[in-house]
């Protein structure tokens, strides 16, 4: 056969195949293509043989020119088959509203949310988290936050016991001590934790809640120290706009003592049923360490000055989440704990 | 402590505005909790003419009147003696809120129906007339218009005094700060007629001049017992107290107005006229004036006649010396008693009264004789009295006034703000202070404010007063230079991303516990006792956490949620018989596996059973990079036998994990099975390995064998795998189980089980002629240590 007629086929082929390629949308009209071309007995192989017969100039040539069709109509078909597969056919498509197989999520308990968003704030202020006992000597819970036996102030709060010596905290104020007795100033500390009440539980009463303290003592450190470390905190925890108020009270352990007001987080002080209609939520106590403090903590009270916080984690996620019963945190009701 | 405006008004020289002074005492540390208005205007009482009065059947004394209430007509029962037609009287419409919590409803009294109440002064809360409904007799009042108090409206500020402001429990107390926010003076109020001071003396003998600083008492004769007149009641209601007679009314007006306690005792019951205070010592026992017997101390500070005790000194008199309808001379006590010594015994007998309240904080020293005096005053003019005797002051221990020096540098340093010098000697000044020089100034503190004892009491006093909202919060505050790192509480929180990562929800529970629950897993240890627990079932702390996670459990499948994953991170508590009690930070889990799980559409859910909880340690190791973590058989309290493993790394017990025993689960209410675990976290993060140093990974593809044999049933997998290592040559890398099987095909007594075995050198790609060899050796050990026969 002379090369023209060999080229000449080679072409038909090729065009063949080109048009029978564009006419397959399935796998099995793409086998039949794959056979009919590329099989053992295809149009392609078959040609191949025919070769042999030609002259060996023309034989070269075309031999070139088929094999180069075979790899490119292999490669073809190859790409068509993947195209197809992939469109899938009816019975493999996904129904997209069947369900998808989840693993199960878990949540964190939303006092842990809370818990975190606070002490996340502070360390970005430079505070470091420490930690004390949940059972506490009187010492440590009581005198040495100038709070003597047979004090007025004892009724401030009232103490579960477990020996005369010896009480279920009531307040995470103690571990102010036990750091300032290892820890030389500069002190920059919170210690969040679980403190007792011995408080009939109601809606907004638990004798199990959490608290976090806050202490910083150092050269310098004053009461305009403490407010803009409290604003920072309530911007952060309840946005930029949030103001807050401090109002004097009495704590035997700082002096001067205030309570710490935010604006109502619920109706930004226009006065609600939350704020009692003052425009003001109440949030926790804080003030100047007292000088008292200091020197049962062996620190001079003329060279450096402190301040001291705290707040409720319980009232804050009640203010940040609108929860209005205390008791929730502590019934695990996987509805409600599934919220947060 | 409760004040009336109008009283507050008598002492401060300008008008008062209730919510204005409410928020400025508010700004200076006295809180007022609340503002009430009382009298005044009356929330759905109207004026209303009677237009007729007829019987209701069946019922004497009762009348059913028409009224006009301005809207219509209505109906109304009505029982008092001067109803008649034709009278303006208040009637107090369905809805209406009256004193004392008294909501209007319409009601059926005897078949009659009543849409309101025809209302007494005292239903009104204008005073204690009862005998008959108001009558009013103002022509110019039309039916329908709003009921109004003739006196106008006043406001009773309720405040919340601290304790360390004992001299803030009074009205002159109030009186002062407010005059001071308000920058005017105070004034004193008429103070009746001054009594003649003069006369015989009160035979008085301070035994203990540590208990009673000072005693001041004077007699009086020919008092006449009565109702106080009708404005001291009301201040003394509006205060929250009970009115008794008029002498002891005024005992409690001049309290409530100088925070002094005064007591009245009968002079002709006391036992030779005399007064005598000593502590208790062995006098067993005595009653007070509310009928009580009160069984004595030594320490109890008593006031004594000649012969027997008649008062708890500043806390209650006694029923032998009390003020009755048939006394005509009485004598007056007015002292100060040490505050340790009155709370000491407040506490001890559980007694508390207006007197102890302020007695236990410190009431003024120095204030004594003008209290008395001033109740002398009142007592001669309105109960009739004359003295019948002289005023008798006995100074047993003198307490003088404290002088303390401040530095003006200090007031700076400690607020972060300047005060300038004219507000500092302002307030003090305000507050009743002298001060002398100018750095320091030398302050003399008057001796009715115990709290104020040093140098920073002093800056808060200025501070207080200044205004806190006054000091600009600071610009800049100091940098740290050391960051403490807390790296137990870092790995809590870790723990608790990875445990909720793993489909955990985490749950809080009381720490506070009932007996039975210390007991129901693990080894028995000695639990920690409350001492004054609110109920039995929070008498103890937790000795585990898995109790409390039951009780959620418990919790949850009552209310039908079912498939529970929970945790919980806490502290666990051990008594010691030295010291505080050890504490331990645990975390535990459970997995709880309901009949009816959700399924899942394509294929069964996951499981939640005993290999669910091993996956959950296992996992945990797997997250944490613990090494040579393992789990052995070890019976545990709590778990059903069988299924409870220990869990170590390195050797370190971590904890345990199991199933719940059916008992355990009786006893916490919960049906489900529950699979759980418990692990204490500090032996966790000892476990942790040091930070970790990199290793190229493989750079030689693994040579992958699938291996299945036959073993009996009872052989543990883990011992095979523990085989397949020992021979695995060094090449062996992984030896994951991928299919257990029993049952047809399989002989009975027998299990199948198949291997994927990765073999690996860090050399070189391996080849058939390397791993053959060593799959042999596997192969010969599996059939001679185990019995395996190899499945083909």
């Amino acid at each position: 056969m002379a090369t023209e007629n060999l080229t000449g086929e080679i072409r038909k082929i090729d065009e063949a195949f080109q048009s029978s390629l564009a006419g397959a949308k399935d796998a099995p009209s793409l086998e039949r293509i794959r056979t009919d071309f590329l099989g053992r007995k295809g149009r392609i192989a078959r040609l191949f043989e025919t070769l042999g017969e030609a002259d060996p100039a023309v034989r070269r040539e075309a031999g070139r020119l088929l094999n180069e069709l075979k790899n490119r109509a292999q490669s073809a078909v190859q790409e068509q088959a993947a195209r197809v597969s992939a469109k899938g056919s009816e019975e493999d498509r996904p129904d997209l509203t069947l369900p998808g197989y989840a693993p199960p999520v878990g949540r964190l308990h939303p006092l842990t949310i809370v818990m975190r968003r606070v002490k996340s704030c502070f360390q970005k202020l430079g505070f470091a988290v420490a930690q004390g006992p949940e059972v506490e000597s009187d010492y440590y819970n009581f005198e040495a936050l100038n709070i003597p036996p047979d004090h007025p102030s004892r009724d401030m709060q009232d103490t579960l016991y477990v020996s005369d010596r010896v009480v279920l905290r009531t307040h995470t104020s103690p571990v102010q001590i036990r750091v300032m007795e290892k820890q030389k100033p500069p002190v920059r500390i919170i210690a969040p934790g679980r403190v007792y009440r011995r408080d009939t539980p109601d809606a907004s009463h638990s004798p199990v809640f959490h608290q976090v303290e806050g202490l910083c003592v150092d050269e310098g450190v004053s009461f305009a120290d403490l407010k803009a470390v409290i604003l920072a905190f309530a911007r952060e925890m309840f946005g930029s706009d949030m103001t807050i108020r401090f109002r004097p009270s009495f704590f035997p352990f700082t002096e001067p003592s205030a309570e710490y007001d935010f604006a109502c987080v619920i109706c930004r002080g226009r006065g609600c049923r939350v704020c009692k209609n003052t425009g003001w939520v109440e949030i926790s106590g804080a003030g100047m360490v007292n000088p008292e403090v200091f020197r049962f903590a062996g620190i001079d009270s003329e060279r450096y000055t402190g301040y001291a916080f705290g707040m409720g984690v319980e009232r804050l996620t009640m203010l940040l989440y609108e929860v209005q019963d205390i008791r929730a945190f502590y019934e695990n009701d996987l509805r409600f704990l599934g919220q947060f | 402590m409760k004040i009336p405006l109008s009283w507050l008004q008598d002492w401060i020289p300008v008008p008062l505005d209730a919510q204005d002074i409410a928020r400025r005492l508010t700004l200076a540390g006295l809180e007022v909790e609340s503002v009430d208005a009382v009298g005044g205007r009356f929330r759905g009482v109207v004026v209303g003419r009677i237009l007729s009065v007829g019987p209701v059947p069946g019922a004497d004394k009762l009348r059913l009147c028409r009224v006009d209430a301005g809207s219509g007509e209505i109906q109304v029962v009505c029982g008092a003696p001067n109803v008649r037609d034709g009278i303006l009287v208040p009637v107090a419409l369905e809805g209406a809120q009256l004193p004392g919590n008294v909501k209007i409803r319409r009601t059926v009294i005897r078949n009659a129906e009543s849409a309101g109440m025809i209302c007494s002064v005292r239903e009104l809360g204008l005073g204690d007339d009862h005998s008959g409904i108001l009558v009013l007799d103002d022509p110019s009042l039309r039916p329908g218009d709003a009921f109004t108090d003739p006196e106008g409206t006043d406001w009773v500020l309720d405040i919340n005094v601290t304790p360390n402001r004992p001299d803030c429990l009074c009205v002159r107390g109030i009186a002062r700060e407010a005059a001071l926010l308000l920058g005017c003076g105070l004034r004193s109020p008429e103070a009746g007629k001054p009594v003649d001071a003069a006369g015989d003396a009160v035979d008085i003998r301070v035994e203990d001049p540590v208990g009673c600083s000072r005693y001041t008492a004077r007699r009086l004769k020919d008092v006449r017992i009565g109702p106080s007149p009708e404005w001291i009641r009301k201040r003394i209601e509006a205060a929250g107290m009970h009115v008794v007679n008029n002498i002891v009314d005024i005992t409690n007006y001049v309290m409530l107005e100088t925070g002094q306690p005064l007591h009245a005792f009968d002079a002709d019951l006391l036992d030779g006229g005399r007064i005598v205070v000593r502590r208790a010592g062995a006098l067993g026992q005595f009653t007070t004036l509310d009928g009580q017997e009160r069984k004595l101390s030594a320490e109890d500070l008593l006031i004594c006649d000649g012969a027997r005790p008649v008062a708890l000194a500043g806390i209650m008199g006694g029923r032998n010396s009390e003020v009755s309808e048939g006394t005509r001379r009485i004598l007056l006590e007015s002292a100060h008693f040490d505050p340790m010594t009155i709370r000491r015994t407040v506490k001890r007998i559980g007694i508390s009264s207006e007197a102890s309240i302020r007695m236990e904080k410190g009431v003024d020293p120095s204030g004594t004789r003008d209290a008395l005096e001033r109740a002398i005053a009142m007592m001669v003019e309105l109960c009739g009295g004359h003295p019948d005797s002289g005023v008798t002051d006995v100074e047993a221990r003198p307490i003088r006034p404290v002088r303390i020096a401040l530095r003006p540098r200090r007031i700076g340093r400690v607020l972060g703000a300047e005060i300038p010098q004219a507000d500092v000697l302002r307030i003090l000044s305000g507050l009743g202070m002298t001060v002398e020089g100018t750095d320091p100034f030398e302050v003399t503190v008057p001796t009715r404010r115990p709290d104020v004892t040093g140098e920073i009491d002093l800056i808060e006093e200025v501070v207080r007063h200044f205004g806190y909202d006054r000091i600009e919060p600071a610009a800049a505050t100091n940098v740290p230079t050391v960051i403490h790192s807390n790296r137990e509480d870092e790995f809590i929180e870790r723990l608790r991303d990875i445990l909720s990562g793993m489909g955990f929800t985490e749950v809080f529970n009381n720490s506070m516990v009932d007996r039975q629950s210390t007991d129901l897993f693990f080894a028995p240890v000695p639990a920690v006792p409350v001492r004054n627990p609110l109920s039995p079932e929070t008498a103890f702390l937790r000795t585990a956490l898995l109790p409390g996670l039951m009780e959620s459990v418990r919790w949850n499948q009552n209310r039908s949620v079912f498939d529970l994953r929970l945790f919980e991170v806490g502290h666990v508590f051990k008594h010691r018989e030295e010291g505080l009690p050890e504490e331990r930070v645990r975390i535990a889990g459970v997995i709880s596996e309901s009949a009816r799980q959700k399924g899942y559409w394509k294929s069964r859910s996951p499981r939640s059973d005993w290999y669910a909880v091993k996956g959950t340690c296992e996992a945990l190791a797997e997250a944490l990079h613990l090494k040579d973590a393992a789990f052995r058989p070890s019976p545990e309290r709590g778990w059903v036998s069988g299924s409870a493993a220990v869990f170590t790394s390195g050797g370190k017990r971590i904890g345990t994990l199991g199933e719940a025993d059916p008992s355990v689960r009786a006893a916490c209410g919960v049906s489900e099975r529950v699979f759980g675990f418990e692990l204490d976290a500090s032996v966790l993060l000892e476990c942790l390995p040091q930070s970790p140093v990199a290793r190229p990974v493989p750079r030689y593809p693994a040579v992958r064998r699938d291996l299945a044999l036959v073993v009996d049933a009872g052989v543990p997998v883990g011992s095979i795998q523990e085989t397949l290592f020992l021979n695995g040559g060094g090449l062996l890398v992984s030896a994951d189980l991928f299919d257990l099987y029993q049952g047809k095909q399989i002989p009975a007594g027998r299990k199948s089980l198949a291997f994927t075995l990765a073999f690996l050198s860090p050399e070189r790609t391996l080849t058939d002629a390397d791993v053959d060899p060593v799959m042999n050796g596997i192969v010969r050990s599996l059939e001679s240590v185990h019995g395996a026969s190899l499945r083909s």
